[in-house]
């Protein structure tokens, strides 16, 4: 059974001070660590204010066939924070969506060339991201 | 940000200690006092390098269904439609593209029901017929953590 009440009290942001977890939450977070229920533990940061303003979804028409190859390939690269493979759509031939991050959009879009060439696909674009209506971490329970 | 700030952040992104003083042992790697570590912190905080610092969820684990979302909106209506589209607790990100589809967004829903009903009211309430749900098929990458 998940526990919505401790879900819930972990969302809320960590205190910055000498002892941050109240007692017995260490254990619980271990806890959800070990069975996946928690990914990662830390900083999230606005990656734009860290130094990565060059922000890009990357679509690529990728053969059926070879999408787990490939895609594991693209995954590889240190500019692609996340790989999925997602249906096509009307008007969108595009299957694999890597959303990719650079300093500056003329480094970016030269990785993503980069990116490209190692797989073999010259089938792709770069959706750029021109106003962020929203960005935060989702709310359970 | 100077050198010790990336120190610090990379230690708080990919290695922070789940124990009693989280911070002093961060402090005791990167050579600081604990006291000089949290204010850092605090001042990464407040200019909004750090958003938050806490768990990120495994969502299926907890029973939560996520989809991407995208729409081509008439550019005149974009921004209106977009802060519509924001309102909604379960939207977590949110972005206007350079793109004939120029609006996409995530959904992070407590089940496929709540999923389906929030993008039929974004259809009825924008008045745009078509939106596409595109539920990922396969997983090769998520880690958005910045090495800096």
């Amino acid at each position: 059974m998940i526990d919505k009440q401790l879900i819930r009290e972990l969302q809320a942001d960590l205190p910055v001070e000498p002892r941050p977890f109240k007692a017995g939450l260490i254990e619980k977070i271990r806890e959800l660590q070990q069975t996946g229920v928690i990914r990662k533990f830390g900083a999230i940061l606005k990656h734009q204010k860290a130094g990565f303003a060059a922000n890009a979804m990357v679509v690529f028409n990728v053969p059926d066939e070879s999408v787990g190859v490939i895609g594991e390939k693209i995954a590889g690269f240190k500019e692609v924070s996340h790989c999925y493979e997602r249906p096509r759509f009307p008007g969108f031939n595009y299957n694999l969506y890597a959303m990719t991050h650079g300093k500056t959009s003329e480094e970016l879009e030269s990785s993503v060339r980069r990116i490209a060439d190692a797989v073999g696909i010259n089938d792709y674009q770069m959706l750029w991201s021109k106003k962020e209506y929203k960005k935060a971490s989702p709310k359970y329970f | 940000m100077d050198a010790t700030d990336k120190k610090l952040l990379n230690e708080l992104q990919f290695n922070f200690p789940i124990d009693e003083r989280p911070y002093l042992e961060i402090a005791e790697r990167i050579g600081l006092s604990e006291a000089e570590t949290i204010e850092r912190i605090k001042v990464l905080k407040e200019s909004n390098v750090i958003r938050r610092i806490g768990p990120t969820f495994e969502g299926s684990k907890l029973g939560y269904v996520n989809t991407l979302v995208a729409m081509k909106i008439p550019p005149k209506k974009l921004d209106e439609i977009g802060a519509l589209v924001s309102r909604y607790d379960e939207v977590t990100h949110n972005y206007a593209r350079e793109h004939e589809y120029n609006l996409w967004f995530t959904l992070t829903c407590e089940n496929k029901a709540r999923l389906d009903q929030i993008a039929s009211e974004i259809k009825t309430k924008s008045g745009i017929g078509e939106i596409y749900l595109l539920p990922m098929t396969k997983k090769f990458k998520i880690n958005a953590r910045f090495e800096l």
